[in-house]
């Protein structure tokens, strides 16, 4: 077929050829285009100018238009036409009447063609401004300018651009011829490299040259040799390692000590390695010639039933491997396990096998150790089933891996029914420990020992026992917690006297406590065991400190308490030995102790049981008794019974020092009125102040008693002579006769005294009271708030 | 006998036929040049066109280059109707323009100024210096103040910028310490210019540049022009008008024109009859 030009042109010429019409095609577009905006600012220009131009000369216009002065208005036009852009200026009044610059203007020859300056709208323009002053029209100007400098300078330009294209067509010429001379050579270098490499010499790597395209291309066919010639080494390696890996194949199945087979299953032919035979005990040579025939000779026929049942299944793809242990006749006549491994390595298109493979490994010792341990299993099953304990074997998920009979027999299920359901033990539980057994669980299992614990299991029929259980984890060899051993003895029946027993001993405490009286039991050697409530109150120090401190420790008198503990060893009892408690805020208190001693489970004395009685009311009563039989119990001064031991006392020691001492009797003058008058109430409350005016006016050693309704006795031990005694008369019958202030009434009273003196006026209490008694009535019968000595 | 109605009749038709053989005339409007052409164009073009617009008669407007050349004119009965007063000096007594209608704008004074920040305080101040005056015809402008140094015996050499604006310009500028000027006119042109000055000296007020007419001038026309001036301010149109040219030359109201007589410018006849100036024209 024949070549247009174009497919006939080399490279180059195509390049040269489309580069120019580009060129030529883009460069005067954009010529046109810029011609044309010249041309289109020119013309704003011009215009610009125009208005500016039309606006100065109206202005200047203006003034003379008014004034009527036309020749300023054309000497203003000559002067303006000599403007260069200005073609002609023209003044036209409202009246119609002209005034031309006048010189007009020639144009020059323009160097433009006219063709140009027409396509490309280079024309004159004109324009007029009407002069409207005062809304008076006094006519208009009107101006012409030239386009004609716009248009040439356009021209230029554009020949100055047409210039700068012709040169640039030049260069791009000149540069892609350039370009593609030296550009190619590299090309045709390549080509010879590439039909050098297809002949099979691989050793033509180029020296990259040319553009950086082509030094790319040439680096990729650099790159292409260099991997083919990799490959060729990579495989070269790759088969020498291959023979390497077969060898070393062989030597590690032969150090494994394993048989291997191969079996075309179609034709029977069969290949046995040498440690096959030996499994045997045979060498290969002497069961030559072999075949699937020899395996079978050898095989026992127990065995060879199960094995040729298990190809089978492989062979319809039940199973995917052989696996089969089978007994084989040694040479020695003994037999032999073997762990007979293969697969089928090969199938036929219709599905049957076509070659299979597989090892012989001798496991006669595993299976003599699996016999071992079988019988041990027995065995410990044997022991835990005649256990009267429950016994549980768990797995780290919580089933039950193993049951003895005792625990089937008490909680009612079977192992079958209890195993490989998690935690199915825990509905052995009741309903509220579930979580909490769960939880030792989870402990136990994570290593964390628990101590052995009681909890309550559920029968079958519901009936509950009480188990103390034990724990141990069977662990694997990485140390971690496998298995957990749990053993459950039923202690229901020790619970329950244990219950009795804690029953009876706090009935006993109960008592105890509930004693007001302080118990306690002291240890031989003086330590106290044991103190109730009320010895704790009445020493202020809790139970816990007490016990363990020696008991002496807590009485005012420790010695005297530890005689009186002696004591008890010594009699084997004491009672109401008198003793005072010391408690923590320093008061005592009184008790009376009772012990006696205990003896322990053999019969020796194991320490003393005391209890202490409160004695601090009663001796309170015996005090308040005693003062109410010596003191009046309204003025709560000496009654006749005390001022009689007290005369007694003073007497003696009168007798002894020979000294005086004063008994004055002193009777109330005018009470009975008072009493009468304002009740008993208002004459009990002048008796007790009487009293207290009395003792205020006698000294310390002296004794003030009532002895009856309003008679007081006074005692004045160791007076020195009668003056004395009357000195303190006077002062108790002044302090008498001073005004008394009860609940608001002002009572005022007198005194009659009598004095008699030891040993003048008598020796005793009778002969002294009755001669003061008798001086006191004389004082009466004086007129009363009178002083009288016995005669 | 003719009724009543018949001679009103006819005495309507007589104004109408008047009023348009009145329309069919133009007369012309001379105009002191206090002011440039154009602006005294843009002034009165307006005022002159509503006369014409009411009336039917044509005012042509008529500015010269200068005061002088104004003068010229008058001298020479040019102008129909004149707005000057220069009419009053006495040798142009004789021409005859009669004053017909006086502006109702305040009274003019003449006055002699200086730039507030000048060093001139008073009129002895300026004792051989140059001071600056609108024109040589200029009443307020020049005659009055020119009086008054005169009658001070204070020698100054006077410089004429052309018109009123002309010397203020002059002023501004500092090519002149001090002018004699309209106290209105110096008013108008300092708000305008943003010029601030203190006056040396003023005198007695003048009442405004009168518009006359001139014997020639028929006297229908005269009153209608008259008439129609004088009540320009109270027609809405005209009042307009007034304000907007007013507002050219920021002139302060009143504006328009009242009736008016050769009596009303008494004082300026008094002042021409006493002065001491010799060259006023």
């Amino acid at each position: 077929m024949r070549q247009s030009i174009w497919q006939r042109l080399p490279l180059i010429a195509r390049l040269l050829v489309t580069a120019s019409l580009a060129l030529v095609i883009a460069a005067s577009t954009m010529l046109a285009v810029s011609v044309r905006q010249e041309s289109e600012e020119a013309r704003h220009d011009l215009n610009v100018d125009l208005a500016m131009r039309l606006e100065l000369l109206s202005t200047l216009l203006s003034e003379p238009a008014v004034i009527g002065d036309y020749a300023t208005i054309q000497q203003s036009l000559d002067r303006y036409i000599a403007h260069p852009q200005v073609n002609s200026v023209e003044f036209r009044d409202s009246a119609g009447n002209q005034l031309r610059s006048r010189s007009e203007k020639t144009a020059p020859s323009s160097s433009a063609p006219s063709w140009f300056l027409n396509i490309f709208g280079f024309s004159d323009i004109s324009g007029s401004a009407k002069l409207i002053i005062g809304g008076h029209d006094y006519g208009e100007v009107i101006i012409t300018l030239s386009s004609q400098q716009f248009g040439e300078r356009a021209w230029l330009h554009l020949q100055n651009h047409l210039t700068v294209l012709l040169l640039a067509i030049f260069l791009d010429f000149f540069g892609i011829w350039l370009i593609l001379r030296t550009s190619l050579a590299p090309l045709k270098n390549l080509e010879e490299s590439a039909n050098i490499a297809a002949s099979g010499d691989l050793d033509i790597l180029i020296e990259p040259a040319g553009s950086p395209e082509l030094r790319h291309l040439i680096d990729a066919f650099n790159r292409m040799i260099t991997n083919i010639r990799t490959a060729q080494d990579n495989l070269l390696e790759s088969r020498q390692e291959s023979l390497r890996q077969t060898k070393r194949l062989s030597e590690v199945i032969w150090g494994t000590n394993i048989g291997t087979w191969e079996w075309n299953v179609q034709t029977g032919e069969t290949i046995f390695n040498e440690r096959w035979a030996g499994v045997v005990g045979y060498a290969l040579e002497e069961l030559q010639p072999v075949s699937i025939e020899t395996w079978g000779r050898l095989v026992h026929p127990e065995d060879s039933k199960q094995s040729q049942e298990l190809l089978k299944r492989c062979f319809e793809r039940q199973d995917e491997y052989y696996e089969c242990e089978v007994r084989m006749r040694h040479k020695n006549g003994e037999w032999v396990w073997v762990l007979d491994r293969g697969r089928v390595v090969e199938w036929a298109p219709d599905g049957k096998p076509l070659r299979m493979s597989g090892t012989h490994q001798e496991i006669t010792e595993r299976k003599l150790l699996e016999e071992t341990l079988r019988l041990e299993r027995d065995f410990n099953n044997a022991i835990l089933d005649t256990a009267k304990s429950i016994v549980m074997v768990l797995n780290r998920g919580g089933e039950i891996v193993r049951m003895n009979q005792e625990a089937q027999r008490f909680t009612g299920y079977s192992f079958a029914e209890a195993a490989h359901e998690p935690f199915f033990w825990t509905r052995f539980l009741l309903p509220e420990q579930q979580q909490k057994v769960r939880g030792v669980f989870d402990n136990l299992m994570t290593g964390n020992v628990v101590a052995r614990y009681e909890n309550y299991w559920v029968r079958r029929d519901d009936s509950q026992c009480l188990f103390d259980w034990s724990n141990s984890l069977l662990r694997n060899a990485a140390g971690e917690a496998e298995f957990l051993v749990t053993v459950g003895i039923d202690i229901s029946e020790r619970k329950s006297i244990e219950e009795q027993l804690n029953k009876s001993l706090r009935y006993n405490r109960s008592l105890i406590e509930a004693s007001l009286d302080p118990l306690a039991t002291i240890s031989k050697d003086g330590k106290i065991m044991d103190v109730n409530q009320a010895t704790e109150e009445m020493t202020g120090i809790v139970r816990a400190k007490l016990i363990g401190g020696d008991f002496s420790d807590y009485f005012t008198d420790p010695e005297k308490a530890r005689e009186g503990y002696q004591n008890v060893f010594m009699t084997g009892r004491i009672r109401d030995y008198p003793l005072s408690i010391r408690h923590v805020d320093g008061h005592a208190t009184e008790v009376l102790f009772s012990a006696s001693i205990f003896r322990d489970e053999q019969g020796e004395v194991a320490g003393v049981f005391a209890a202490a009685r409160d004695i601090t009311k009663l001796k309170q009563t015996v005090e308040r008794i005693e003062h109410m039989a010596h003191f009046d119990s309204l003025t709560d001064l000496p009654n006749r019974v005390l001022l009689g031991d007290r005369l007694h006392q003073v007497l003696v020691s009168a007798k002894r020092d020979k000294s005086k001492t004063a008994l004055m009797f002193i009777d109330l003058d005018r009470f009975k009125p008072i009493n009468d008058k304002y009740g008993h109430h208002i004459g009990d409350l002048l008796l007790v102040q009487v009293g207290h005016r009395m003792q205020s006016c006698i000294r310390e050693s002296d004794t003030v008693a009532r002895i009856g309704g309003d008679e007081f006795v006074v005692l004045l031990p160791n007076v020195e002579t009668e003056n004395d005694a009357l000195r303190a008369a006077e002062k108790i019958r002044t302090a008498l006769r001073l005004p008394f202030d009860i609940q608001a009434l002002t009572l005022e009273i007198s005194s009659s005294i009598g004095i008699a003196l030891y040993p003048k006026h008598g020796q005793d209490w009778e002969s002294l009271s009755k001669n003061a008694d008798a001086a006191m009535y004389r004082a009466k019968a004086t007129g009363r708030d009178a002083i009288v000595l016995a005669t | 006998m003719a009724t009543a109605f018949q001679k009103l009749l006819f005495l309507v038709l007589c104004l109408g036929v008047l009023r348009n053989a009145a329309a069919s005339e133009s007369y012309s409007f001379g105009v002191l040049s206090q002011r440039s052409a154009v602006l005294s164009a843009q002034y009165w073009n307006p005022i002159l066109d509503y006369v014409h617009g009411k009336t039917g008669i044509r005012l042509d407007l008529k500015v010269a280059r200068s005061a002088p050349e104004s003068n010229l004119e008058i001298d020479k009965g040019s102008y129909d109707f004149v707005y000057s007063n220069t009419i009053f000096q006495p040798n142009r007594a004789q021409i005859g323009y009669q004053v017909i209608l006086k502006p109702r704008e305040e009274k003019i004074s003449g006055q002699i100024v200086t730039l507030t920040d000048s060093p001139i305080r008073s009129l002895k101040d300026l004792s051989g210096k140059e001071v600056g005056f609108p024109s040589i015809t200029a009443f307020v402008g020049y005659a009055v103040p020119m009086d008054k140094l005169l009658r001070e015996d204070i020698k100054v050499t006077p410089i004429f910028g052309g018109n009123q604006e002309g010397i203020m310009a002059q002023l501004k500028s500092g090519r002149v310490i001090a002018v004699g000027v309209n106290n209105q006119v110096m008013k108008t042109f300092a708000t305008r210019e943003e010029v601030r000055y203190r006056v040396l000296w003023e005198s007695e007020p003048f009442l405004n540049l009168p518009i006359a007419a001139h014997p020639r001038v028929p006297k229908n026309i005269v009153d209608a022009i008259r008439k129609t001036l004088d009540n320009m301010d109270r027609d809405p149109d005209g009042a307009k008008i007034l304000e907007q040219v007013a507002d050219l030359i920021k002139q302060k109201p009143p504006y328009g024109f009242r009736s008016s007589s050769p009596l009303d410018y008494r004082s300026y006849t008094e002042f021409y009859r006493k002065t001491l100036i010799k060259d006023s024209q």
